[in-house]
């Protein structure tokens, strides 16, 4: 073939390619044969491989599933919070945060962690009552605005 | 021998996870063998270039690269081995080339995810150990060959081989598989078998991946 000055033309990306070629041209009973003369325990190996596939769709299928569940959280959390507007006022909002610790044990729970809340102040009472929307508290009684919002 | 791994009739362009899952519990022994082996030399090829990605990385992200839909499937042209091996040589290209620019791929696996409960689960690059090159790996590459070097490396590698040396020799010419098989009296099986041994040859000599050269 060529003379000695023709040599050293071939990079090493076309000296991989030549190998990568070979193994992915050959019949997968082949590659079978050379594994077992090799030594190498094939039936672990094939076992190894599908579980790693498996794993894979099982990670994709999981990943898909937890992302929907967190926007339909993020969906329906807001959906409530649009349906349920606060009151307006701040007076009407303690007013209604008052009530509700009164007469709702669900509530009472929830502000329990105020000593007292009339002390509160008005950025405090309508945190506590976004709160306790975003925890579906409203969610089986009348609309909390019903009384200040209109 | 089994059934080889079943082509799906479906004619739809993109497979479900469903029928992904089928056409993986189909694959043989012999298909789940060589999936193994094209990810394992496309491992070795990368290695100096992308610490840490190992051949299951390799399975993992051609199967989420397919699901993904970044590929799509047709069963009608292409079995399923076929397919992962096409995805795997894409992924070697892709790996490579951003390990050429000094990035580090970012595995679909390394992606942070949750749990039913919504709390972030640690991702599996959190958890493996950690994949920058260590100080000895860094040695490794900063005793980089020279292409010429190397070359002499692997020609002494096949010197107790002379069909592996001759192939070797030819290549170096650029000379191309068909017309080495022709001017040797090869055939592809005889021309493939040898290119195989060559391979498993020169990752028996360089078992921490392929040498880097200047």
């Amino acid at each position: 073939m060529s003379a000695d000055e023709n040599r050293r033309k071939m990079d090493l990306e076309a000296l991989l390619g030549n190998l990568a070629d070979a193994v992915e041209r050959a019949s997968p009973e082949d590659l079978l044969a050379e594994a077992k003369a090799a030594g190498q325990d094939t039936k672990q190996i094939a076992s190894d491989v599908k579980n790693t596939l498996l794993d894979a769709v099982r990670s994709f299928e999981q990943r898909k599933l937890h992302a929907a569940r967190a926007a339909y959280r993020t969906r329906s959390t807001e959906l409530r919070r649009r349906r349920i507007a606060l009151p307006a006022t701040a007076d009407a909002r303690r007013r209604l945060l008052l009530d509700a610790a009164t007469n709702n044990r669900r509530f009472a729970q929830v502000t329990a962690r105020f000593r007292d809340l009339n002390e509160l102040s008005d950025e405090d009472v309508k945190s506590a009552l976004e709160d306790l929307i975003e925890l579906g508290a409203f969610d089986d009684t009348a609309e909390p605005g019903d009384d200040g919002n209109k | 021998m089994k059934e080889k791994a079943r082509v799906l009739v479906n004619t739809d362009l993109v497979a479900s996870a469903d029928e992904v899952q089928q056409a993986i519990a189909s694959l043989t022994e012999a298909e789940s063998v060589k999936l193994h082996r094209l990810a394992e030399r496309a491992s070795f090829r990368l290695r100096r270039k992308v610490w840490g990605a190992d051949p299951k990385d390799i399975l993992q992200e051609a199967m989420l690269r397919l699901l993904q839909e970044k590929r799509h499937w047709k069963p009608q042209k292409v079995d399923f081995v076929g397919l992962l091996a096409g995805i795997i040589v894409s992924i070697e290209s892709d790996w490579r080339k951003r390990g050429k620019r000094g990035e580090t791929p970012v595995l679909e696996t390394d992606l942070p995810t949750t749990n039913s409960d919504g709390e972030t689960v640690p991702t599996v690059l959190q958890q493996a150990a950690d994949p920058r090159p260590t100080p000895e790996q860094q040695l490794i590459e900063s005793e980089a060959l020279t292409q010429e070097q190397l070359f002499q490396q692997i020609e002494e590698l096949f010197s107790e081989d002379p069909l592996a040396a001759l192939i070797f020799s030819e290549w170096q010419r650029e000379t191309k598989g068909p017309e080495i098989m022709k001017a040797l009296d090869l055939t592809r099986q005889d021309y493939d078998t040898a290119v195989r041994r060559m391979d498993r040859a020169i990752e028996k000599r360089w078992p921490e991946g392929m040498p880097y050269v200047r």
